[in-house]
This record gives structure tokens, sequence and C-alpha cells, in this order.
């Protein structure tokens, strides 16, 4: 049956009008959590003197890198409806892996590609089972975050492994002015994902899966190929998420990354994504690394306990979520 | 002509006449040298009644072990010492894993003390659970040896965290003194962890209390450096490292933003994996050259780093790996009555650049063991540390 020019202009019509939605939504998402930035910036510049300056902005923009790469891969597992804690045992894996190779003589560029290769191993081992066998990404991934962690563990003895030679930490070396080659792979990283996301098919099919996993299937999309390749991508972003930790500290250890997980969740659902998938952005999630890299450093200017840390970062992050919650009610009152 | 086979049965005669075997090695050696069954039994009935000889003369005692962990070079390697060190003394021997967990732990305890050993070592990570440990071996009427952790009743052997944290202090003052740092341009920044219990931070709090004391800073007593302070005095900062690289790293770099550049910096953790990543923080900072540090565990990495880093001064050694022969001298001591002094202390001393030759080789590897003092001195009475030679004035 041929459709009629009346009905093509009312397809393209509401095609536009979700689109419209879509990006208000998304643009509305971003302002959300954009305004919940700049007061925490405005309120440390005036509780800390150190707070606001360029020494310390280099040093909240090295603090949170490693979570930011991370977390540009649990975005995608997001967006596509599973979620990745997998990638707490992957940054101590791809650690240690990293400094093993580097003190056996391997090139750096090499052992980076290696480690990346460990990290698409796992990726792909969490994508086949919760594909192919159908297990729930909740279980898949913490089975494969004990089995990754132990492995970091058994290949350092548990132990600190430091590098024989310190200049295998290239990725630390500063570049333009004081910032960090790793800082600039982090902004790199996130316009290729961006751009991904946004004019890729591959993009916007996350979108779709992660909307209606069975309605993608039905309109011939390849679901389980492209959910294998999302998880490759979270653990690989994971490995290299550990090559940068052990540059930084010019050290393999097991025990770098346990909160990779649970921080890179938290900044991926601050910056507007939903568990339940189809929702989300890379802007949102670089603010949302922001939010608690700053407050972490803001807290620790004010001199404030580790413990009252926790509690205010868990209760600032209720926060947000809650106001992005209202938002999205509001919102759709008004649609 | 006399064959190798007929010398080597010589010799295994001379040392069963002279009481240098057990009777196991006599068997086993008996084997390999193809005797016969008969020729055996006479050398074992030679050997007389000592089984083994496990401290008493007549009896080979059975003790039990609860490593904290199993994984980990560190707690593998304190296992290893003390299975190998109960070997050598010819103590039957077994271990088990508590896996840091407090269930795993309550269950490891019966388990253990059906098997009705003479002595239990316990090694339990978990504070809270001290009470429900002692009823079970008190129950069972066992005597045991709380390590590290203490346990309501329970003998204890531990380092003593407080006199390693002023001990390092003592050797860090001079040498800043001498490039003449004072209290008015000196800050000292301890790295805590903050989980791990008043006792594991005793060195740090120690540590600044001692330097304060000797430099002329502000002090304050013990109890108000707890886990929630940051600010010490104008001269102290505390840090949570939480005892790992990455949290260290991350807090220390944190805090360098509040201590002015020119300021001189005193650097002291609770461990050498919270040190490296701090150090690190110093020098990603630019400000090494403005810091003494100095680092606490004896790990290959920090023995390194006190041998070519001339900014890492000195380094606290407990020479955990080696814990395992003062445990079964203990454990013989209270098999023969004695009664051990509240905290029988384990070896440690603060490592300088012109000792550490003297108690590691280059791989790290401990080459010898600082000499016993008052606290744990009387386990020379027992003869066992003896037999591992490696004790400094003990022959």
């Amino acid at each position: 049956m041929v459709a009629t020019d009346a009905e093509q202009r009312v397809a393209t019509a509401q095609r536009w009008a979700t689109t419209r939605e879509n990006v208000a939504q998304a643009g509305l998402q971003l302002i959300g959590i954009g305004a919940v930035y700049v007061a925490i910036v405005i309120f440390f510049s005036f509780a800390s003197e150190n707070f606001l300056t360029y020494s310390n902005t280099i040093n909240i923009l090295t603090n949170v890198t490693v979570i930011g790469i991370v977390a540009l891969g649990q975005a995608l597992a997001i967006i596509s409806g599973g979620f990745d804690l997998s990638v707490s045992g992957v940054v101590p894996l791809g650690a240690v892996s990293f400094a093993l190779l580097v003190n056996d003589g391997v090139p750096t560029v090499l052992a980076i590609l290696l480690v990346l290769c460990v990290g698409g191993v796992v990726g792909a081992v969490n994508g086949l089972i919760v594909t192919q066998i159908g297990i729930n990404p909740l279980i898949t991934t913490l089975g494969t975050l004990s089995i990754t962690s132990g492995l970091a563990y058994s290949l350092s003895n548990g132990v600190t492994i430091p590098f024989k030679n310190p200049d295998n930490g290239v990725l630390a070396d500063k570049t333009v002015g004081d910032i960090s080659y790793y800082v600039i792979l982090l902004v790199a990283l996130s316009i290729v994902a961006f751009l991904m996301l946004r004019y890729s098919v591959f993009g916007r099919m996350l979108y779709a899966i992660g909307g209606n996993r069975e309605a993608s299937r039905l309109a011939g999309m390849r679901v389980n190929l492209v959910t294998v390749l999302v998880y490759v991508l979270c653990a690989s972003l994971a490995s290299l998420a550990g090559v940068i930790v052990a540059s930084q500290l010019l050290a393999g250890s097991a025990t770098v990354g346990a909160q990779a997980a649970l921080q890179s969740i938290a900044a991926v659902i601050l910056g507007g994504a939903a568990l339940t998938g189809g929702v989300g952005g890379i802007p949102g999630t670089l603010i949302g690394v922001l939010v608690l890299g700053t407050i972490s450093n803001g807290m620790a200017l004010m001199q404030v306990p580790a413990f009252y840390q926790q509690i205010a970062t868990g209760t600032i992050l209720l926060l947000a979520v809650a106001f992005g919650r209202l938002r999205h009610i509001l919102v759709g009152e008004q649609s | 002509m006399v064959s190798e086979q007929e010398r080597s049965i010589g010799r295994l005669v001379a040392d069963v006449q002279a009481r240098k075997l057990t009777r196991r090695q006599v068997v086993l050696r008996g084997v390999a040298l193809g005797l016969s069954l008969p020729a055996i039994s006479w050398l074992l009935a030679a050997c007389g009644g000592d089984d083994d000889d496990s401290g008493s003369g007549d009896k080979q005692y059975y003790f039990t072990f609860a490593n904290v962990l199993e994984s980990g070079e560190l707690f593998v390697q304190l296992g290893n010492g003390v299975e190998e060190a109960a070997r050598v003394q010819g103590v039957k021997f077994k271990r088990y894993n508590n896996n840091f967990d407090a269930e795993t732990t309550l269950n490891n305890a019966r388990l253990m003390v059906q098997e009705k050993p003479d002595l239990v070592l316990e090694y339990n990570g978990v504070e809270g659970i001290g009470e429900s440990l002692r009823k079970i071996f008190d129950d069972a009427k066992i005597p045991f040896i709380a390590i590290n952790v203490p346990i309501p009743g329970g003998i204890w052997f531990n380092l003593v965290n407080k006199d390693i944290g002023a001990d390092t202090a003592k050797v860090v003052v001079p040498i800043a003194q001498a490039e003449g740092w004072s209290a008015a341009d000196t800050t000292v920044v301890i790295v805590q962890g903050s989980t791990a219990g008043v006792e594991v931070n005793d060195c740090v709090r120690y540590f600044y209390i001692t330097v304060a004391d000797l430099m002329g800073m502000p002090n304050v007593a013990p109890e108000d450096i707890t886990a929630e302070t940051t600010v010490i005095t104008e001269n102290g900062v505390q840090v949570d490292g939480m005892g790992t690289l990455e949290a260290s790293y991350t807090g220390v770099k944190n805090v360098l933003q509040t201590i002015p550049a020119d300021r001189h910096i005193l650097l002291y953790t609770i461990n050498d994996d919270s040190t490296i990543g701090s150090w690190r923080a110093i020098t990603e900072a630019k400000r090494e050259a403005n810091t003494i540090v100095a680092g606490l565990g004896g790990s290959v990495a920090a023995l390194k780093e006190l041998r070519e880093n001339p900014r890492w001064v000195a380094e606290g050694s407990v020479f955990a790996t080696h814990w395992g022969q003062y445990l079964i001298a203990m454990g013989i001591a209270v098999m023969n009555g004695v009664t051990p002094p509240p905290l029988t202390k384990s070896p440690q001393i603060v490592l300088t650049k012109e000792t550490v030759d003297k108690y590691y080789d280059a791989d790290g590897k401990v080459k010898l063991l600082p000499p016993l003092v008052p606290e744990n001195e009387y386990l020379k009475d027992t003869g066992v540390l003896q037999k591992f030679n490696n004790v400094e004035g003990l022959e």
C-alpha cells in the first residue's frame, strides 16, 4: 500500500516533533546539570580561596580523567539499555597488565594496544554472555568484575609494580602548558563518542536498542552484534583508563579503580541518562564527571573529613538526580 | 674401596647417633639410600623416642594457623613463613584462610577447635568479632595467639605502630634541620587510612606528635588526631589515603593546593603503597626538592626508593614475611608454660640509607632481622629463633 501525501506529511511532522522534543529534553538536561555544576563552582569559589585557581583547575581535570574515560564507555552501555560493573576490575587489570608489559620491555604503544585487546576480550565475553546466554548484565558484569579483579591481584601478586623506566608513563607527560596528554585524550575521545552517538548509524542504533530492544530487532537491527560491540568498547575504554592511572602513578596496582563502576554510573546518570536505556549523552556525562570530581576536590580543599565527603557526595548525587527526574516529569506534563 | 652409597649410609648412621635427625628424616633418607625395612627400623630404634624436636623433647605439638588472607604477596609469604617455621621446628601444622571476612573467620575457628590442636595462631582481620573468637577458643580450652589484631583474653603478637612512627620522626627531623628547615617554614603531611583503626594509624599520629616536639611546632594530644581530623595544627595536615596508591595520590594532590609552594613538607603515611602514591603527587607538583619522605612497610619498591631517591630518607620495616619463626617460638614458649607479656613485639626497625644494606639484599630479600627487645626477648629461651640463624646478636 502506498502512503498518501497527507500521510507522509503527518509522519514527517511527527518525526520532527519527536526530534524537537528529544533535542529540547536533551538541552534541558544539559542546562539542568550545567546549572548544578555552575552552582557548585560558585559555592566552592567562595568557600575556599584555593579553589578557583589555574593550578587547581588543572588538578580537577587530571583528577577526573580516569573516571571520565570509564564513564564514556559506561554511557554507551547505559544508553543501549545495559551497564557494566566489570570496569572496576578491568581498570586494575589494565593498570597491572600495562606495568608488567612495559617492565618486560614491550614498547609503550604496543603495550597500550595489548592492554586494549585485554579489555576488548573482557567486553566481548560480557557481551556474548548477555546476548547469547541471556544472563542479566548485572549478574554477568558482576561475575567478570570478580574475575578481572582477581586476575589483577594474581598477576601482580597483590603488590604494587613500579615502572622500571619512568618514561613509560608517557601519557602522563605534560604537553600544552600544564595539561597532560591523557586530559587531551579524554577530550578527543569525548568528541569522537559525541559525534558517533549523534551522527552515526551505530549511535542511533544504540538509542533505539536502549529505547526498545524488541522493536529494534523487529526493525531489522542486529541487536546482539551492536550489544557485544558496546561492551567491547566499554571494557576497552576501561582498560585504557587503567593504562592512564598506571601512567599517572608510574606503577600498576590491583587496588586502583575500585570505585570506577559506581562513579562512572553515577556520572552518566547525573548527566541525564536513565538506567532503563535510550536516553543520555556525552556532554551530560562529562558534566556529571566534573560534578563528582569538583565536589571531591572542593571538599578536600575545605578540609572536610573523608566520611563527611562521602555523605555529601551521595546527597548531592541524589539531589541532582531528583532534580532531573522532577524536570522530566514537568516537561512531560507540559508536552 | 668404599662406595658412595656406603659413605652415605655411614653419614646417616653418624647423624642418627648424634641425634641430628627426626624420625621422618631418617625414614626419608633411608628409603632414598635403598635401605631395607629392618635396617630403617634399626635406625629408628637408635633414634630413640624424640620423634620430632618440637621444643618439649618428648611430644610433637599440633598448631593450627588461620591466616587473615591467602592472596596478596605479603599475606601469602607470611603464611608460608609460619608453615616453614613449623616444619623446621617439627610442629604438626594446618593452615586456614580467614579471607578478611568475619563469618569465614568464625567458621575457621570452629573448624580448628574440632581438630583439637595444642595451640591456635589466629590472624583475624575483623576487630569486632574478637569476643566471639575468644569464646570459641575458651570453650574448647585451647590457648591462642592473636596476630596483629588483639583478641580479648588472648596472647598478642604485633608491631607497635606508635613506636615506629616516633622512631621514624627521630630519623627524619635531624635531616630536615640539617637542611635548615624549622617550624616556621615546614608543614607535616600525614596520610592516614580512615577505616584501618586507631592502632594502624598510630604510626602517623605519633610521627606528627614527635616531629612537633622535636621541631617546636604546636602540638596536640594523640586522641586529638582522629580519623576525622584534617587540620591538625597550623603545621600539620592529615589526608585520608585509605591505605591505597590511587586514593593517596589524589588526596595529596588536592591538599598540596592548600600548602604554599615555598613551604617544606615532611611526608609520612601508613604504608608503602600510600607513600608511593603520595610521593607521585609531590613529584607531579614539582615539589620533591622541598619534601622529605619516609615510608613504612619495607616493600621492594620502597627499599629501591630508599636506596636511590635522595629525598626518601627512612623506611620502617616490620619484616612480616618472617613473623612465622617468632610465632612458632611464641607457641613453643606457651607450651613450655611461659606466660608471655601482654604484647610480644614483632621485629621492627626504621631503616636509613646507611643501614638498609645490613638488613636487606639488593633484591629486597631479608638478610638479617633486628635484635630482640625486652618485649620479645623471652623467645630466645625456646631455641627456635637460633635455628634460623638470622636474628642480629642471637647465636
